[in-house]
């Protein structure tokens, strides 16, 4: 696994940065989709000699409207795959998309942290299914319908599209809820059963969500849900934090508040052999940060690089 | 080992330092014009950082304006030496066990800072050439207020100057003793036998073992300043640390990791000098050091008005190595 930063490609002093953080990945989280903003993104980082990983998060709008539109909907399907083909032609080999949007409802509240930090507390609702129903089995068709479409688009266009797992997902009430648990991403990667069909793991989605005992925090059931998705060759990208359950839902912690946890789950990345991007998430927000929080990266990616220096 | 950073007493520091998840700091007082610190201004200091959940047991350094006659070994110093027995008296009394002082007569030396570090982060530079050309651009900071010190036709060679650190020690280390404060001495940065005639005895594993020899005590011992050690020439600064930690004569040391030996080096960011940090981490747990570890100056980054950004990853860094160091070797990993 490769440390990187996940940033505008266009402001040259985060790449900048990035390069001093000694950091040579970037995920590019993009302004705009169109053909030439794709196309400067990757020159622009690739002439300050880093390499454009992975682009995160295709517009929300366009996959609501490609899984949950009327008219819109094959419109949406076909801009998306134009999308993925450009990114194909470019030479960045990853794409991540995202659903539902994350919204303002999955904060719950915003609390204090070590040292006054400001942290936030997720809403999480229970994530067990005790039926389909209409809803999700309408969702799962929509989402299958989506996949049969745009996945082929990817493998042809060499390009490796990662479902992006966020913890965001459980603030929507049960029975309007898919891919909340390990049966049913394995179910994301039957209906589209390809190499180029993978996952980029919000770590905080997988010892919170994934893992159904969460709020352990020795870590060890997180790293079997690693452990299941990384031998199928399924994570694509990482973006560590670290959430610890509260009674109402899951708040942010610094990496290092959980050290035996952290370290042991990236341990398990290393053996499953994962090969793509490991960003660190900046959370909780440090005090006098900028919005992009510079401090806080700075915090993840030296403790991140000394945990995988130690691992070896 | 305990984790710290360098601060002042400002409330942005010290919630920086709490984020970041410290329990230790050290810092400086400004020198005092009685001569010495005194004891309601190191309470309140340490005070302050208690307040803040931050535990200040080092000083550092003792202000070189209350001994700097004692360096040079010019009349008045025995007024002033007294004045220092009275700084740590009262450390003694306020709680704070760890005296950090230096021996550079002439003060630190540095010939650069540019921007030719990673990502352009701007580094500072030790060329020896450079210094022996132009002598007074290379004083990177000066020891003293007055116009008394560091003139250059002040010669001084190393047995003089070993007479007026004996002199020194044998004075404080007794009342160290009594006190309960350790007198922890910070080697010569940059580490070169002598600059404008003046001697620099403390820029060898030598000269530092023969500081310790001189007086032995307890109380007698070094501020392990990784990054000076480091730029020794030919030095192993992994083999130093078990060399004066088994001695326990490491009371205090900064984190870094140079590039590069006398005569030329400059400082990186601490993942890429020319030391293993990690096996730095080991030697220390391996002696058994249990004392403050400062992380030490690194290149200054871009947008970086307040240096927390450059501290923020070194302090990353450096508890990264330390908790998967502990974790790792508690299972036998190796």
């Amino acid at each position: 696994m490769r440390l990187s930063l996940t940033l505008n490609p266009f402001s040259d002093s985060d790449l900048l940065y990035a390069q001093q953080l000694g950091v040579d990945w970037v995920v590019g989280d993009m302004p705009a989709w169109d053909s030439d903003t794709l196309a400067a993104a990757r020159n622009r980082v690739e002439q300050s000699g880093l390499y454009l990983s992975a682009l995160e998060c295709l517009p929300t709008s366009l996959v609501t409207d490609a899984l949950l539109g009327r008219a819109e909907r094959e419109e949406a399907i076909e801009r998306i795959s134009r999308i993925i083909t450009d990114v194909g032609r470019l030479g960045i080999p990853s794409l991540g998309y995202r659903w539902p949007p994350a919204d303002a409802g999955k904060v719950l509240e915003t609390t204090t942290g070590r040292g006054g930090a400001s942290s936030a507390v997720f809403r999480l609702q229970d994530n067990e299914h005790t039926s389909m129903g209409p809803v999700r089995e309408e969702l799962w068709q929509a989402l299958a319908h989506f996949l049969r479409c745009v996945v082929p688009v990817a493998e042809a266009a060499g390009v490796r599209l990662a479902y992006q797992t966020d913890v965001s997902l459980m603030s929507l009430p049960e029975e309007r809820r898919i891919l909340d648990s390990v049966t049913e991403l394995d179910r994301l990667f039957q209906v589209a059963a390809s190499p180029s069909h993978g996952l980029d793991l919000d770590h905080g989605f997988v010892t919170q969500v994934l893992d159904r005992r969460a709020g352990l925090q020795t870590g060890l059931k997180a790293v079997e849900v690693i452990r299941h998705f990384g031998r199928q060759k399924r994570i694509f990208a990482v973006r560590m934090r670290n959430l610890r359950r509260t009674a109402s839902g899951a708040q942010e912690h610094f990496l290092d508040e959980d050290k035996v946890a952290i370290l042991r789950a990236l341990q398990a990345y290393q053996e499953t052999g994962f090969e793509g991007p490991l960003c660190p998430v900046p959370s909780p927000g440090m005090t006098d940060d900028t919005e992009w929080r510079h401090k806080g990266y700075a915090f993840g990616i030296g403790y991140l690089r000394a945990l995988l220096q130690a691992i070896g | 080992m305990r984790i710290a950073l360098s601060l002042g007493r400002s409330q942005r520091e010290m919630r920086f330092a709490q984020q970041l998840g410290l329990q230790y700091v050290v810092s400086r007082l400004p020198a005092n014009p009685k001569g010495y610190l005194e004891l309601d201004d190191l309470r309140s200091a340490r005070e302050r950082f208690a307040s803040h959940g931050l535990s200040f047991d080092v000083i550092e350094n003792l202000p070189t304006p209350h001994y700097h006659k004692a360096m040079f070994g010019l009349a008045g110093r025995d007024e002033q030496l007294a004045h220092v027995c009275t700084t740590i008296r009262n450390m003694g009394k306020a709680g704070i066990s760890v005296l950090q002082y230096q021996w550079m007569l002439l003060g630190g030396l540095r010939t650069e800072y540019c921007p030719v570090g990673r990502g352009g982060a701007r580094v500072s530079r030790f060329d020896w050439e450079v210094a022996k050309r132009s002598p007074i651009a290379a004083l990177d900071w000066r020891p003293g207020p007055d116009g008394l010190i560091h003139t250059p036709d002040r010669k001084l060679n190393a047995e003089q100057v070993w007479d007026n650190l004996t002199y020194f020690l044998e004075r404080l280390v007794p009342v160290a003793e009594e006190a309960g404060v350790k007198l922890a001495a910070h080697p010569d940065d940059a580490p070169i036998p002598s600059f404008m005639g003046v001697a620099r005895v403390l820029a060898s594993l030598e000269g530092l073992q023969r500081l310790i020899d001189t007086v032995p005590s307890p109380c007698n011992g070094l501020g392990f300043c990784q990054g000076t050690i480091a730029s020794m020439a030919g030095v192993d600064m992994i083999e130093a640390i078990r060399h004066f930690g088994r001695q326990s004569k490491i009371f205090f040391a900064h984190f870094r990791n140079p590039r590069g030996q006398v005569p030329v080096f400059e400082e990186v960011f601490p993942d890429e000098g020319d030391s293993d940090m990690l096996a730095a981490v080991r030697a220390y747990r391996e002696v058994g050091f249990d004392g403050v570890i400062r992380v030490d100056h690194a290149p200054a980054m871009v947008r970086d008005t307040h240096g927390e950004r450059t501290f923020g990853y070194q302090v990353g860094y450096f508890k990264g190595l330390v908790d998967a160091v502990e974790i790792l070797d508690a299972e036998g990993v190796h």
